[in-house]
């Protein structure tokens, strides 16, 4: 295996500033986000995992679609332009599977185009998460703390370097030029993490839609949406025009499917109205929608966001413990 | 990290030394998270009236279903009442709180831990041990003497445990050195340090103890080139 020495791996890193915007975990008044750097030295290499997932970088919080802006009254369609070539540094095994994850949506047809053109100019380079801990849940869901899928080269740092593995082409390619040196060590294996199951939910979930359980479980939900704006594989948004003078933009925003209207429709109707049936499809979606669509694939990483941050500490990993025991129909 | 705040009771209390005890205390509410080396506010009852006070968590976040703190019992108000607490009194637990914590990425530690500053190094190394962490420790722990040192069997039994690699120099400054006591004695001081660890440089500082003994340690680390940002302060306030 390959092993990079820390001042290598920053030699390294400011090279490729130099031809790609580099994205990497910094420390933004007191949490940890993405955010393109300039130095090594911004990079918070002490991290646990960033906040808000990378997919903000492909799959930004609002972004332009296009521009209509009337020119002696005709009208002039402009696209934004996007063609910055982007490595994103020190994302988690995690989060990398949940953008393989978000490839499958927007990248089957009909493809999402500006979700394509951004994805084909990013390299995503991980970092092993070297100390897991609870309530993450990767193990309990097909991923590992030193997972590949969705990376182009995973990282795991030791106490004298980086052990390097080149993952795609395209990672390979981004090495070329990386002082690496050739060891007979083997990367830190990760810590266990408290493994629990998760066969058999899918299969489950249809015959318990109209369990009183889900009710009871969201009693104390606020409705406050953090659950999917940090879930790493919500993909939902919502598209509005905002009008400027002769100009309108046609913005895309994440949105959340936890918001009372999220589901209302022409004429007022909501099939979504109460908060059991808002939480029970952010549940269905990822246990049970998305795998009947993907090849059985749970749309869950186990990055666990959603328990951390829950202000009133709705725990999904109850869920599927609960689901698993059985549910009252 | 999220907030938490439980109502619970007294389980247990060990005596670790003939000064220190702790206090262990069942953990049933959901969300309760926090990191080594964190600490938290106990409130207790005190001839009826609510008392507060902070302390270091002992126990480590892989040791589940209680939290511990332990304390050496001066004369203060507080310390007469945690004497005199017995299984099944009354206590609220408020936390987590501090960032005197080890890092997310595999490194040289050096933990410089004076009497019953042990308490937040000794929930970072179970810590460390319990999930394998492949950190560098070097422990500098500070006693008058052999008996005042707690967690002194654990500390001594986790040599060639698989995970971290830890190497524990023990400093007696007496009194009651033993005879035939053939560890290191006096006060911890920069010089120590450096004998101890010539990679000093290489080393993330953690510095826990009395406040006189952790800003001695700290000007003295700076003195010796380590910077700021390498040190990390955890000042027992209320000992001396």
């Amino acid at each position: 295996m390959d092993i990079i020495s820390k001042e290598s791996l920053n030699r390294w890193l400011t090279d490729l500033m130099a031809r790609y915007q580099v994205m990497a975990p910094v420390l933004v008044e007191g949490d940890h986000l993405f955010r393109p750097i300039s130095s090594p030295d911004e990079i918070a290499w002490d991290y646990y995992n960033a906040v808000v997932p990378p997919k903000e970088l492909i799959f930004p919080l609002t972004e332009s679609l296009f521009t209509l802006e009337y020119q002696n009254g005709v009208p002039q369609f402009q696209e934004p332009v996007i063609d910055r070539d982007t490595v994103i540094v020190g994302l988690r095994p995690c989060d990398a599977r949940a953008i393989a994850m978000l490839d499958a949506s927007f990248l089957n047809d009909p493809v999402d185009t500006p979700y394509a053109r951004r994805r084909a100019l990013v390299t995503l380079v991980g970092w092993t998460c070297v100390s897991p801990e609870a309530p993450c849940f990767c193990t309990s869901i097909g991923g590992a703390p030193n997972g590949t899928e969705g990376l182009d080269v995973l990282m795991t740092e030791g106490i004298d370097g980086f052990f390097v593995r080149p993952v795609t082409e395209k990672g390979k390619a981004l090495l070329t030029g990386a002082e690496l040196k050739q060891t007979d060590a083997t990367p830190p294996e990760p810590p266990p993490l408290p493994v629990f199951s998760t066969e058999g939910i899918t299969e489950k979930l249809p015959d318990v839609f109209l369990s009183p359980y889900w009710q009871e479980q969201v009693e104390s939900c606020i409705s406050c949406k953090i659950c999917t704006f940090l879930c790493p594989t919500c993909y939902c948004f919502d598209v509005r025009d905002r009008r400027d003078g002769e100009s309108i933009e046609r913005l895309r925003c994440w949105d959340s499917c936890q918001g009372a209207h999220f589901s209302r429709i022409a004429g007022g109707y909501n099939p979504r109205a109460t908060k059991t049936a808002r939480w029970k499809q952010f549940f269905y979606h990822k246990y049970l929608y998305y795998p009947e669509r993907f090849g059985g694939v749970i749309a869950c990483v186990g990055c666990a966001r959603c328990v951390r941050k829950c202000p009133v500490n709705i725990d999904i990993r109850e869920v599927i413990r609960d689901l698993k025991e059985g549910l009252p129909v | 990290m999220t907030m938490w705040q439980f109502e619970t009771e007294l389980a247990d209390v060990t005596q670790r030394t003939p000064s220190i005890k702790s206090f262990r205390f069942p953990v049933r509410a959901k969300g309760v998270r926090y990191r080594s080396g964190q600490f938290f506010f106990i409130t207790i009852l005190i001839d009826g009236q609510e008392a507060d006070h902070h302390f270091s968590f002992s126990s480590s976040p892989t040791e589940k279903g209680f939290i511990e703190f332990t304390k050496r019992l001066t004369g203060s108000p507080f310390s007469q009442a945690l004497g005199k607490l017995q299984p099944g009194a009354w206590a609220r637990i408020k936390g987590p709180f501090g960032s005197f914590v080890l890092p997310r990425n595999p490194q040289k530690l050096s933990f410089m831990g004076g009497g019953i500053g042990i308490t937040p190094l000794r929930s970072m190394i179970r810590y460390s041990l319990d999930r394998r962490l492949p950190h560098d420790i070097v422990l500098i722990y500070g006693n008058p003497n052999v008996e005042e040192t707690a967690f002194r069997e654990e500390l001594e039994a986790i040599k060639g445990l698989p995970g971290p690699s830890v190497r524990i120099e023990h400093v007696l400054s007496g009194p009651g050195i033993p005879d035939g006591w053939k560890g290191r004695t006096g006060f911890m001081n920069s010089q120590l340090v450096a004998e101890v660890m010539p990679d000093y440089m290489d080393r993330l500082h953690y510095i826990s103890g009395p406040p006189k003994m952790v800003a001695a340690i700290k000007e003295q680390m700076e003195a010796l080139g380590c910077p700021l940002g390498r040190i990390k302060v955890d000042s027992f306030t209320g000992y001396d």
